[in-house]
């Protein structure tokens, strides 16, 4: 597996404060990669270490097998997780110029910002000033400016924060196409369902550490499916037979799939006559994977986390 | 490294555009034409009255009344015929002493005198006559006095052409006037600075609030990130200064051409051409020391106030440098004047004055060398004060993984 770009044990203080403590990371090349963890985990400023913005105290990073990420610049593209812009450029010339920094000719870029505000829904935007744009656009010109001299590594940091769920349905497929172009996609996000949508592969940091590192199904995974059971009979002697965690809520039956399988259990309400109503078999999702992995609390604090989606 | 100096370029590039395409920056470039144009034309008006009402009308003839008999007859009738400007009024003098050095002295004297409009001396007659006045005088008189020195001389072959000493208006003489030549241009120099460089204080702190700086900086390494905004600071600047110094030296020569008696600038050591050329080698210098200095402070500070709270100390140090560079022109060649070159901060405003007082080159070659090595220092210290205090960089240890 060619790696896009691996981490091993960094460690960043701010001071008295560890902000990351030993993170380890490998995202293969190709691979739609997610961090998840809540706001202050310590996800920025790994991603901002792995790019080389800062250095490690501690630990060794590298990108496409560089330890100097600066080096190969002109490979990534890098969304920060708090937008700016010139204001006073036009859209065109705002994605022209990010893509010149990394070594687009300015001519060639304006042909291709041309062609991604048009495809992007922003066609009437391309010879409009920044601070024309409302923010959703804004955040969109600078997204196209960090795709436009069409990296191999593209990093966004929050990417869907602050955009609408139209324009977050639109990133999702972006995000797809380009990873369908080859590109390896790493991104930040403290909403578990865009990771759930996009992801292969995650990483969930809290406190600064990496508390998971692998595939998306290998996460939920840890945890056994679960066994929705309503019945027709509300009592007899086949509760017995349910299994230990067997819990009545509102008339039905919830249990983890036992680790003989459901055929078991099924017998046993068949031949008892507790009548089968509905019967539900539920993968676990990144959610509960997430609280099992991170915790509750954890999990509490993503939830509450604002979601920067526009009301 | 090419992509590096690309993406540098881009930014200053950029920066360049931006800031010379605003309106602002048309209002920064006309206000002091405008000021100056104003200040310019009043100075012409009183140059012109004053040339008309002062004009030094008087030609003083140094020699005996019987030396100078011929030369002053011819020098009349020809004024009666050809009614010239070019021919003034004479007037004979006795010479205090006989030997040429003190003829010339008394010249001096006499050009100076603020009681008296004489705008030549001719000593030295019968045998030796030379003309004594300012450059414009001389060129003014040259004519009338050679026309009429050969007329009286009748019997001589050939025309007797006068020696002529220049000295200025005021009687100064060149090492003075040099003095002087130096002194303009390190206010010169001190004053663009002033003017320029605090361009580049609010220019990161505007960056950091906007939050460009991240993407900047994610794509480029610091240092080229603050080499960018010195040299996209430094090309607004020259632009600046390339449209004032056009006003100024169309305005001088306006000036020239309406006040006939206007002193010619005194001729720098190292020749104006090279002087002209070493002014904005130094102007260069002086400004990205200082530049660096404040690009690093405005690179730390949050907001416009903490620029102007943490910039106190780079200006009182300015003004500092700009004490001690007055002082040493009473001794350019003492400890504290050959410590004031060698200081990188006070480095360029010296090497100016020096190349306005001697022709010697070597040692701009030397502080020209010395103050860009201290540029490079600046901008790493600065460059490096901000990753670890801005962006809180520990060191990397450079390991494949």
């Amino acid at each position: 597996m060619t790696l896009a770009v691996e981490a091993h044990g960094l460690v960043k203080n701010f001071g008295d404060t560890r902000a990351v403590n030993g993170v380890d990371i490998a995202v293969p090349e190709g691979a739609i990669y997610g961090v998840l963890g809540p706001n202050g985990a310590g996800k920025t400023t790994s991603l901002r270490m792995m790019l080389g913005i800062i250095d490690p105290d501690e630990g060794h990073r590298a990108v496409f097998g560089n330890p100097r990420p600066l080096e190969i610049a002109n490979q990534i593209g890098y969304l920060p997780e708090e937008r700016g812009l010139y204001n006073s450029m036009m859209a065109r010339e705002v994605i022209a110029f990010m893509g010149a920094l990394r070594g687009l000719p300015l001519a060639e870029g304006r042909l291709r910002a041309d062609k991604l505000l048009e495809d992007y829904g922003l066609g009437h935007a391309t010879k409009r000033m920044v601070r024309t744009l409302s923010k959703g656009q804004a955040q969109t010109v600078q997204l196209l400016g960090t795709l436009v001299h069409e990296p191999r590594l593209i990093v966004l940091d929050e990417p869907f924060s602050g955009l609408d769920a139209l324009s977050q349905g639109r990133l999702e497929k972006l995000i797809r196409s380009r990873a369908a172009n080859g590109a390896t996609i790493l991104f930040s996000t403290h909403v578990i369902a865009h990771a759930e949508r996009l992801c292969e592969r995650i990483a969930i940091i809290a406190g600064g550490k990496v508390r998971y590192e692998g595939s998306v199904s290998a996460a939920r995974d840890r945890l056994p499916s679960r066994v929705q059971v309503r019945t027709r009979a509300t009592e007899g002697a086949w509760q017995a037979d349910l299994p230990s965690d067997a819990v009545l809520e509102d008339g039905v039956w919830h249990f983890a799939l036992p680790a003989s399988g459901i055929e078991p259990v099924l017998q046993t309400l068949i031949t008892h006559g507790a009548g089968i109503e509905t019967l539900a078999i539920e993968r676990p999702g990144l959610h509960d994977a997430f609280i099992d992995i991170a915790g509750a609390s954890v999990a509490k604090e993503m939830n509450a986390a604002p979601t920067g989606e526009l009301a | 490294m090419n992509a590096i100096l690309n993406a540098t370029f881009v930014i200053a590039r950029r920066d360049y555009l931006a800031t010379v395409a605003k309106r602002s920056f048309l209002l920064f470039l006309i206000a002091p034409i405008v000021l100056l144009l104003i200040s310019g034309g009043v100075g012409l008006v009183i140059g012109i009255s004053a040339a008309h009402k002062t004009h030094p009308s008087e030609l003083v003839v140094l020699a005996a009344p019987e030396a100078s008999k011929a030369f002053v007859e011819e020098y009349k009738s020809l004024r009666d015929q050809l009614g010239s400007s070019d021919f003034i009024n004479t007037t004979v003098e006795a010479p205090a002493k006989p030997d040429m050095d003190a003829q010339i002295a008394q010249a001096n004297k006499l050009l100076t005198d603020p009681n008296r409009a004489v705008r030549g001396v001719l000593a030295g007659l019968p045998d030796h006559p030379e003309l004594v006045s300012t450059g414009n005088g001389i060129d003014q008189l040259r004519g009338g006095v050679n026309l009429a020195l050969t007329d009286a001389g009748a019997a001589a072959a050939k025309p007797v052409e006068a020696e002529e000493h220049t000295i200025d208006a005021k009687g100064v003489n060149v090492t003075d006037k040099r003095e002087g030549l130096a002194l303009v241009a390190v206010y010169i120099l001190f004053f663009l600075n002033i003017l320029l460089s605090g361009m580049l204080l609010s220019n990161m702190v505007e960056e950091k609030s906007s939050k460009i700086i991240e993407i900047l900086i994610a794509a480029v390494p610091v240092d080229a990130v603050f080499f960018a905004k010195l040299v996209s600071m430094l090309a607004i600047s020259l632009t600046a200064i390339a449209v004032w110094g056009s006003v100024a030296g169309a305005g001088y020569l306006t000036l020239a051409h309406f006040v006939p008696g206007a002193p010619p600038p005194p001729e720098p050591g190292v020749g104006w051409p090279l002087f002209c050329v070493l002014e904005v080698l130094y102007f260069v210098m002086n400004y990205l020391l200082y530049g660096s200095i404040f690009l690093g402070i405005g690179a730390q500070a949050n907001n416009v106030r903490e620029v102007q709270i943490m910039s106190m100390p780079a200006t009182i140090l300015q003004a500092m440098v700009f004490a001690v560079i007055s002082l040493t022109s009473a001794n350019p060649h003492g400890p504290l004047a050959i410590g004031a070159m060698l200081f990188p901060l006070s480095s360029p405003l010296m090497m100016i004055g020096a190349a306005a007082r001697e022709s010697t080159l070597w040692p701009h070659l030397l502080a020209l060398g010395w103050q860009a090595l201290w540029i490079v220092i600046i901008v790493r210290f600065a460059s490096n004060r901000f990753r670890r205090i801005v962006l809180k960089s520990g060191p990397m240890r450079a390991k494949r993984v």
